[in-house]
């Protein structure tokens, strides 16, 4: 961030530029970057070109650090390196030979990928046949399907077991759970990307994925494993209604008609049986799953939108909310002008720490229901400390230094709330470090909305922790 | 990086809009001493302060929106002497340039794509008069699109998978928005009470 420390800000009278826009580059690479950015934010990240196809979830441009955004695409480009398949081990889903060119050990590499797990958790809920699976790592395993009278099994279900863990950790916080998820990948030889609404599977195949049948039939699949029996794929798409004889049959033409070949690192997106391969049917796939992708962050992003069912109702709400978004900010832009005739907000920032600090207040009980029932609360007491509270941090500063208090506050880190507790206890004493340590309880507060985003004082940052939690999925 | 981080991003955009508002009120009391500003006026100046600092805050390179966002308000003349004050008037040029720029961009291709739904329009009645539901319901979702499409600042270049992106990024730095000017007008009215 751009913003100096606040002595170090212009000053208020007469300047020439406030803002620096960061307009350093001309307008027409903006204007294209403009029309066509989101396409090339996700094209420009690898450079092992595999991105075209889209198989990684595309990082929004603000996820962009996020620890998982490289590891697609890399594991990807490791994926292919595995193509000359060792044989398949006996007994998966009964079909020796046939469509099961992975060892096991791949698939429990892929089962225990937290952020395969955790996608196909998310995504369940638009999944017709998941049903029972709910948003836990529960719901990997009827995905999965898996006949389990394989060699594997017992390591796959420690493996499964894993995945639970992990995606139930970075599920409600994601502070947390950036670390281990962050860790289990780079561990994991493969991501997998997860498919929107179940519709389509990328899976990193070579180039023997363009051959399989090409009936041309779209139809709805759900996220691929192609290491898996051909039995599952019935199991869970439902709509595909095969029998499992033909799909071994048509598993032993695949298997038998590609040879083992070098790997190429452009195709990554295999068309379930039926579905059309042709590079822009892909293409077309990987685009409207992206769209539901982002169709679900905003239903998340909206109040009131994760009720509505249909595409059409979403973008009304989401059309609806953004409109009174804006008129809102009208509104206050207006009541701002009526309420401060001269625009003239140089001591606010005092009346307006005064003010998070107090909106944030009540959350507190919420949040902290220990501490409020035992100790005394800062804000409680702050009435009858009176103004020295606001005055003698902020009044001998002018605008910009009264943001320092905040400045502290933020840049904090809110590890543990004990320090509050004890801000809390000697409160009485000491007017000063008894503000900031309320500035930090605010800044708590943010922290603990991660899981609890009701309130509309703080909900800007919960719902963007929400958000960011999902750009790192 | 702005939205990496929800807490840096909302106090950089208060820093921002603090700054810009004092940018606006000094412009104010400066140049038009004689004939202060009317409530329209004002009301103007705190919108185009405050869309100025979450886009600046937003950064401009990362966000198309907010460019545009800063485009339109360039592309107003009135807007002129204040936006030159708070983003300075070489940037205050540049903005100006790349709104019309993009504005006849986005003109020459909403011809074009009228032409093209005209000829798909006629190609879909041809091809089956009654679409049925899902040709309707696909049709609604175009026009929710088109909708959407107005609302976001730059939407008009933007079509399907970037527009909800963007929408999505927008979306939340106008949550930002409207909560840090709640947070100033209470604390106005706080100090109305007191003083």
């Amino acid at each position: 961030m751009n913003c100096g420390p606040p002595d170090q800000l212009p000053p208020a009278t007469a300047p020439s530029c406030f803002l620096n826009l960061n307009w350093d580059q001309s307008m027409d690479p903006a204007l294209s970057s403009m029309v066509s950015s989101p396409a090339s934010n996700s094209t420009a990240a690898p450079p092992d070109g595999l991105a075209l196809h889209g198989i990684s979830p595309q990082q929004p441009h603000y996820g962009g650090g996020t620890p998982l955004s490289s590891p697609p695409k890399l594991n990807l480009s490791m994926m292919g390196q595995f193509h000359p398949y060792p044989p398949p081990p006996p007994g998966a889903g009964g079909l020796p030979i046939l469509e099961n060119p992975m060892p096991m050990g791949h698939l429990d590499q892929f089962l225990a990928d937290p952020g395969f797990a955790e996608r196909a958790a998310r995504l369940s809920g638009f999944d017709a046949r998941g049903g029972g699976g709910g948003y836990g790592g529960a719901a990997v395993q009827p995905q999965f399907g898996l006949p389990d009278a394989s060699p594997a099994g017992g390591s796959k279900e420690m493996e499964l077991g894993n995945t639970r863990d992990e995606s139930s950790v970075s599920g409600p916080a994601p502070g947390g759970g950036e670390i281990p998820l962050k860790g289990a990948s780079d561990g994991n030889a493969r991501k997998r990307k997860a498919s929107g609404k179940g519709k389509s599977k990328d899976s990193p195949m070579s180039t023997s994925a363009s051959k399989e049948d090409s009936s041309g039939k779209r139809c709805k699949s759900t996220e691929e494993r192609e290491n898996n029996a051909a039995g599952e794929e019935n199991s869970g798409k439902g709509k595909v209604a095969q029998s499992n004889s033909e799909n071994g049959k048509k598993g032993g033409k695949e298997s038998s008609s590609k040879p083992p070949e070098p790997p190429k690192d452009y195709i990554h997106v295999r068309a379930r049986r039926g579905e059309a391969t042709d590079s822009h049917s892909l293409a077309e796939r990987v685009r409207r799953e992206k769209i539901s992708q982002r169709m679900k962050l905003l239903q998340d992003l909206v109040p009131g939108c994760n009720k509505v069912v249909g595409k059409a109702v979403m973008l009304d709400e989401i059309i609806n909310y953004v409109q009174s978004l804006q008129r809102q900010v009208e509104f206050l832009s207006m009541k701002l002008a009526t309420v401060n005739p001269q625009l003239d907000f140089n001591n606010l920032p005092n009346l307006l720490a005064k003010d998070m600090h107090q909106s944030c207040s009540p959350l507190q009980s919420s949040h902290f229901p220990l501490e409020t029932s035992g100790a005394p609360l800062p804000y409680i007491n702050q009435p009858q400390q009176g103004n020295p509270l606001g005055c003698g941090l902020t009044n001998g500063m002018d605008n910009q230094g009264s943001m320092h208090p905040l400045d502290q506050a933020f840049c904090r880190q809110m590890g543990s709330h004990h320090p509050f507790l004890n801000g809390v206890s000697d409160a009485a004493s000491q007017v000063g470090a008894f503000w900031q340590d309320d500035l930090q309880s605010v800044v708590q507060m943010d922290m603990g909305q991660s899981q609890e985003i009701a309130t509309s004082s703080n909900s800007y940052n919960g719902s963007l922790q929400t958000v960011h939690m999902k750009m790192e999925l | 990086m702005a939205m990496h981080d929800p807490r840096r991003f909302k106090k950089a955009f208060m820093e921002r809009l603090l700054l810009s508002l004092q940018v606006a009120a000094g412009g104010e009391s400066s140049s038009s001493n004689s004939k202060p500003m009317g409530l329209r006026e004002r009301r103007d100046a705190v919108r185009l302060s405050s869309d100025v600092a979450m886009a600046s805050a937003r950064g401009p390179r990362a966000a198309p929106w907010a460019r545009a966002l800063v485009a339109h308000h360039a592309a107003d003349p009135r807007n002129a002497p204040l936006l030159r004050r708070i983003i300075g008037a070489a940037a205050y040029h540049r903005a100006a340039a790349a709104g019309e720029r993009s504005r006849r961009i986005v003109r020459r291709s909403q011809q074009s794509s009228r032409r093209k739904r005209i000829r798909s329009l006629a190609m879909s009645a041809a091809s089956n008069v009654n679409g049925g539901a899902s040709a309707a319901a696909r049709r609604t979702v175009k026009g929710r699109m088109r909708v959407l499409r107005r609302l976001v600042p730059g939407g008009e270049a933007l079509r399907g998978l970037s527009l909800l992106s963007e929408t999505l990024d927008y979306v939340v730095c106008l949550k930002a928005q409207v909560e840090l000017m709640q947070t100033l007008c209470k604390g106005s009215q706080q100090q109305l009470q007191l003083g």
